[in-house]
C-alpha cells in the first residue's frame, strides 16, 4: 500500500475506533432490572456541597434496610441550573417525588407540592426513643417550620416542604496566617478590630513581599457580607420607624416609603449602611465583584486571602481540602461604641430567626406521596439529622441535635436584639430595584468611588422601577389572594367543613387584601 | 437546471409525500411548536406554570418603553460592529492559507485550525473568564510582564478613562467601561476554524489562471488580494454577515457566563438575549421574556431582510 492511500485510511480508522469504543460503552451499561414489586422514590437536589450528598446516601441506605421494599435514587444538580430544571420538571409533570425547593414561590409551590399541614401536627414515628417522641412533628424543628411557612405560604399559611438544616453566614479564618500577621490566632471581635486587621494585613504584605487579601469574596458572597452589615445600621431604624410596627420593615414598606419621599438613601441609617459597605470593600480583593464562590473558595484555600466569609454551607469543604486550620467566628459587626457606626446600632443581633437550607418537599405528581412523606420523616428524624450534621458540618434544623463536632461556633446565636434591614431591595418582587441598585453599586465601590454618584443614579430611576415592582407585588399577591377563593370555596362546601380550615383561609386573604388594597389605591389608583 | 413540476404530476406522486411526513412532523414538534408557544404566550402574563392571564398587547406594549431592553440592543449593535472586524483576521488567515505551495502545509494549518473545534464552547467561555481574572489572570500578568499596563496607566492619566490603576489590577469584568472592551478582546486572535474553512472552500474555487494572468500584468500581492481573492469571495462573506449578525443579536451564553444574568457592572454586558433569559428564568415573567423574543425575532427578520435586498455580490 502506498504511503498516501494509508495516511487516507488513518482518519477513517481513528472515526472506526471512537465509533467502536461508543458502542461498546453504550452495550456495556447494565440495566438495573426494574423490580416491579419495588417503589421507587427519586429525590432531586441541588446540595452538592461537601458531606451533603455522603449525607444523603448514609440515609438513603438506612431507610432501604428498613424498608427493602422501597428504592431510593439521589439526583444532585447543580445550582446554577437547579431553578430552570426544577420548573422544567414541575410543567412537564416529570419531577421527582421529593425535591428541594428553591426559587419557588407560593404559586408553584402551591400548584405542584403536597400541603404537608395535616402531617405536620402528628408525631414523627422515627422520633421513637428520643426526647422528641410523642412530640408533632412541626415542634420537632427549631422554629416550627416558621420559616418554610413565611418562605413558601406567606398567603395562604399553607406548609410545602420541611427544612433539614438552617444557614448561618459566618467569618472563617486561616489560623496559621492569622498568627503570622499578628503573633495570635484570636479573631477579630468588633468591626473596629477587624478594621485594624486590615491595616495589619497590609503591614506585613509591605514587609514581607507578600500579597495577602484580608477577606477572600466575590459577587454573589460579597451580597452576604453587606447584608450582613447593613443591618446593623437599620437596627435602631426598623424598630423607631417600622410602618407596621412590628419592629420590621418589609420590602413593601421600604417601596412605598421611598416612593412616598419620606425615606431615600440620604437618610442617615442608609447612607451609613452605604459607607459602611464602603469601607468593608477595601477588605476584599479587587475586581470581586466579577469573581465567582470558586474563585473566592480558591483564593482562601490557596492561603492568598487571611479570612472568607461564606455560608455554614462551605464549612465542611474547607475542612475537607484546607491544608490548615480554620477557625470560625462571627462577622465582627460595628458595636454601640464605634465612634463613626455606633449611633445606629441597637445591639449584637439574634440570629433566631435562621436561614432555612434544605427544604424538601412532595410532588404533587409523586406516584407514592405516603412512601415520600414517611422518606421525609425519617431524614427529619433525631438520628438521621445527627448523621448529616456530622457527615455535612452542617446546622441542623431538629431540635436537640448536636452541631458539627469540630464547629460549634457554626450554630446560630439566639440571644440578641431584633435585626435591620437590607437596603437593596432584594426581596421586593420583580427585582427591578434591585437590578438598579446592584448595576450601579460600583460608582460607591470602585477605586474612585463616590457616594453621592451612586444615590443620584440610582434615585434618578427609583420611581419608575418601584412602582413596577410594587406593580408586580400587588399583581401577584392578588392571584394568591383569587387562588385561595378556590380553596376557601372547597373548604366551606365540603360536607364536614373544617371552621380550623376555612378560617385560617379566610383570615390569610383578609390580611393579605388589607395589605394589598392601601397600596394599590395610593399608587395604583 | 430543474424543470418545474406540472400540478398534475405532483399529484399524481402523492405517496412520496409520506417518506417527508416524519421529519416535516420533528420539525413541526421541536422547532415551530416552541416558536408558537411563544408568541401565544407572549399575549399573556404567564409566569411558567399553569396559571397564565390573557393581557393582549400590554407586553409589548412594556418591551416598547422598556429602557433595559433598547439599551441591550445598543449594546449588541456595538458588539455586530466588533463581531465585523473580527472577520478580517479569518479572512487573511484564508488568503494565507490558500497561497501556501505546499499541499501538505495547507493540509497541516487547516488541521491545526479544526483540532480545536472539539473543545466545547463553555470550556472556551471558562478559560476565557480565567483570563480576565484581576489577580490570577493571565491578560493582567503578561500585561505587568511587558510593561503595558504601565502604559495604559499612563494613558489612562492622560485621556481620563479612570479604569487603568497603577496600585491595583485591572478589573476586565468588574468596570463597567471595561466590559464592551472585554467582550471585544474575547477570542483573541479571532481566527474562527468554520470562517476560515469557508473563505478557504471560496478562494479554492479561483481557477490557476486568473492568479497567472495577475501575475503576468504585474500585480503585487497585495493587489491580488484586493482585486482577485476578496471579489471571488464576497458570496462567503456575505454568508458570514447574514449569519454573524444573527448570531450576535440571539446569542448571550458568552456574556451570560463572563458576567452574570445582569450583564455585569452596570447592566453594560446586557443583549437582548440575555435580559430575554433574566426575564424568563430570574423574575419568573415568562409571558414577557416570550414577548421580548418576538421583538428580537422582529429585528432579525428586517436585518436579514436588508442585508438580502442591499447587500448584493456581483458575479
Amino acid at each position: 500500500m502506498t504511503r498516501a492511500p494509508f495516511r487516507s485510511l488513518v482518519p477513517h480508522l481513528v472515526l472506526g475506533l471512537v465509533f467502536a469504543w461508543s458502542c461498546w460503552h453504550v452495550a456495556s451499561i447494565r440495566r438495573v432490572a426494574v423490580d416491579t414489586d419495588k417503589v421507587t422514590l427519586r429525590i432531586g437536589h441541588w446540595m452538592l456541597h461537601a458531606g451533603m450528598r455522603e449525607s444523603f446516601d448514609l440515609a438513603i441506605t438506612d431507610y432501604q434496610k428498613l424498608h427493602p421494599d422501597v428504592s431510593i435514587e439521589q439526583i444532585p444538580v447543580p445550582i446554577r441550573s437547579y431553578a430552570m430544571w426544577l420548573r422544567t420538571r414541575l410543567v412537564g409533570e416529570t419531577a421527582p417525588d421529593i425535591t428541594g425547593l428553591a426559587a419557588v414561590g407560593e404559586e408553584i409551590a402551591g400548584r405542584y407540592y403536597l400541603p404537608l399541614d395535616a402531617y405536620a401536627s402528628q408525631p414523627n414515628p422515627y422520633n421513637s426513643g428520643t426526647p422528641l417522641e410523642g412530640v408533632p412533628w412541626r415542634d420537632t424543628f427549631v422554629d416550627g417550620l416558621e420559616s418554610v411557612r413565611n418562605l413558601l405560604g406567606p398567603v395562604s399559611g399553607e406548609l410545602y416542604g420541611v427544612n433539614l438544616q438552617i444557614n448561618t453566614l459566618r467569618l472563617y479564618f486561616n489560623r496559621n496566617l492569622l498568627r503570622a500577621v499578628t503573633g495570635s490566632d484570636a479573631p477579630p471581635v468588633t468591626f473596629a478590630e477587624l478594621r485594624a486587621l486590615g491595616d495589619q494585613i497590609a503591614a506585613y504584605n509591605a514587609r514581607t513581599g507578600a500579597k495577602l487579601v484580608p477577606i477572600a469574596s466575590c459577587g454573589p458572597y460579597s451580597r452576604y457580607l453587606f447584608n450582613t452589615l447593613v443591618p446593623s445600621q437599620t437596627q435602631r431604624f426598623a424598630v423607631e420607624s417600622s410602618p407596621s410596627l412590628n419592629l420590621s420593615v418589609s420590602p413593601q414598606d421600604m417601596a412605598t416609603a421611598f416612593l412616598r419621599g419620606e425615606w431615600s438613601y440620604a437618610t442617615p441609617a442608609f447612607r451609613s449602611g452605604l459607607e459602611l459597605m464602603r469601607e468593608v470593600t477595601s477588605l476584599m480583593p479587587p475586581g470581586f465583584s466579577q469573581l465567582e464562590r470558586d474563585d473566592a473558595l480558591f483564593a482562601y484555600l490557596q492561603q492568598q486571602a487571611v479570612m472568607f466569609y461564606a455560608g455554614s454551607w462551605d464549612y465542611g469543604v474547607l475542612v475537607r481540602d484546607g491544608p490548615f486550620q480554620t477557625g470560625v467566628t462571627s462577622l465582627p459587626l460595628p458595636d454601640r461604641d464605634d465612634p463613626k457606626y455606633g449611633r445606629f446600632v441597637l445591639g449584637p443581633i439574634s440570629e433566631a430567626a435562621g436561614s432555612p437550607e434544605a427544604i424538601l418537599g412532595i410532588t404533587r405528581t409523586s406516584r407514592h406521596p405516603e412512601v415520600a412523606l414517611d422518606f421525609l420523616r425519617f431524614l427529619s428524624s433525631r438520628r438521621i439529622a445527627t448523621t448529616f450534621s456530622r457527615e455535612s458540618h452542617r446546622i441542623s434544623s431538629v431540635v436537640g441535635t448536636p452541631p458539627p463536632p469540630d464547629a460549634p461556633g457554626l450554630a446560630p446565636v439566639l440571644n440578641g436584639e431584633v435585626n435591620g434591614f437590607g437596603i437593596d431591595f432584594t426581596y421586593l418582587a420583580g427585582g427591578n430595584t434591585n437590578r438598579a441598585f446592584q448595576n450601579n453599586l460600583h460608582r460607591a465601590l470602585g477605586p474612585k468611588g463616590d457616594l453621592d454618584d451612586f444615590i443620584k443614579a440610582v434615585e434618578t430611576t427609583m420611581p419608575e422601577n418601584l412602582r413596577r415592582d410594587l406593580a408586580q407585588a400587588a399583581f401577584g399577591q392578588q392571584r394568591e389572594i383569587r387562588r385561595l377563593d378556590s380553596q376557601l370555596a372547597f373548604a366551606l362546601t365540603r360536607s364536614d367543613p373544617k371552621p380550623s380550615e376555612w378560617s385560617r383561609l379566610a383570615e390569610a386573604q383578609s390580611i393579605r387584601q388589607q395589605e394589598r388594597l392601601p397600596i394599590v389605591q395610593e399608587f395604583f389608583p | 437546471m430543474a424543470q418545474p413540476l406540472s400540478r398534475q404530476k405532483a399529484l399524481r406522486e402523492w405517496k412520496l409525500y409520506f417518506f417527508i411526513l416524519p421529519s416535516l412532523l420533528f420539525i413541526g414538534v421541536f422547532s415551530y411548536f416552541p416558536a408558537g408557544s411563544a408568541i401565544y404566550h407572549s399575549f399573556f402574563d404567564w409566569q411558567g406554570g399553569d396559571n397564565k392571564q390573557l393581557i393582549g398587547f400590554e407586553n409589548f406594549s412594556r418591551a416598547l418603553h422598556d429602557p433595559v431592553l433598547w439599551n441591550s440592543f445598543g449594546t449588541v449593535s456595538v458588539l455586530i460592529v466588533f463581531n465585523l472586524f473580527k472577520m478580517i483576521p479569518a479572512i487573511l488567515m484564508a488568503v494565507l492559507i490558500h497561497r501556501l505551495k505546499s499541499d501538505r502545509a495547507q493540509y497541516g494549518y487547516r488541521v491545526l485550525l479544526v483540532v480545536p473545534m472539539i473543545v466545547p464552547g463553555l470550556v472556551t467561555l471558562f478559560i476565557w473568564k480565567f483570563f480576565f481574572d484581576p489577580n490570577l489572570g493571565v491578560l493582567n500578568n503578561v500585561l505587568d510582564f511587558t510593561g503595558l499596563k504601565t502604559m495604559l496607566v499612563h494613558l489612562d492619566k492622560f485621556f481620563g478613562w479612570d479604569v487603568f490603576f497603577a496600585n491595583a489590577p485591572i478589573g476586565w469584568l468588574s468596570q463597567p467601561a471595561l466590559i464592551l472592551p472585554s467582550l471585544f478582546l474575547w477570542g483573541f486572535p479571532w481566527i474562527g476554524a468554520v470562517g476560515v474553512l469557508i473563505y478557504l472552500a471560496g478562494l479554492q474555487s479561483i481557477g490557476q489562471e486568473v492568479y497567472e494572468a495577475a501575475e503576468l500584468d504585474g500585480v503585487g500581492p497585495f493587489q491580488k488580494f484586493l482585486y482577485i481573492e476578496l471579489p471571488l469571495i464576497l458570496t462567503q462573506v456575505r454568508l458570514s454577515l447574514v449569519l454573524l449578525i444573527i448570531g450576535t443579536l440571539k446569542d448571550y451564553g458568552l456574556q451570560l457566563v463572563l458576567l452574570g444574568d445582569t450583564g455585569g457592572p452596570g447592566g453594560r454586558g446586557m443583549v437582548p438575549g440575555l435580559w430575554m433569559y433574566n426575564r424568563a428564568f430570574i423574575a419568573g415573567e415568562f409571558g414577557y421574556a416570550c414577548a421580548i423574543g418576538m421583538v428580537l425575532f422582529l429585528f432579525i427578520l428586517g436585518l436579514t431582510y436588508l442585508n438580502n435586498k442591499y447587500v448584493r455580490v456581483d458575479k
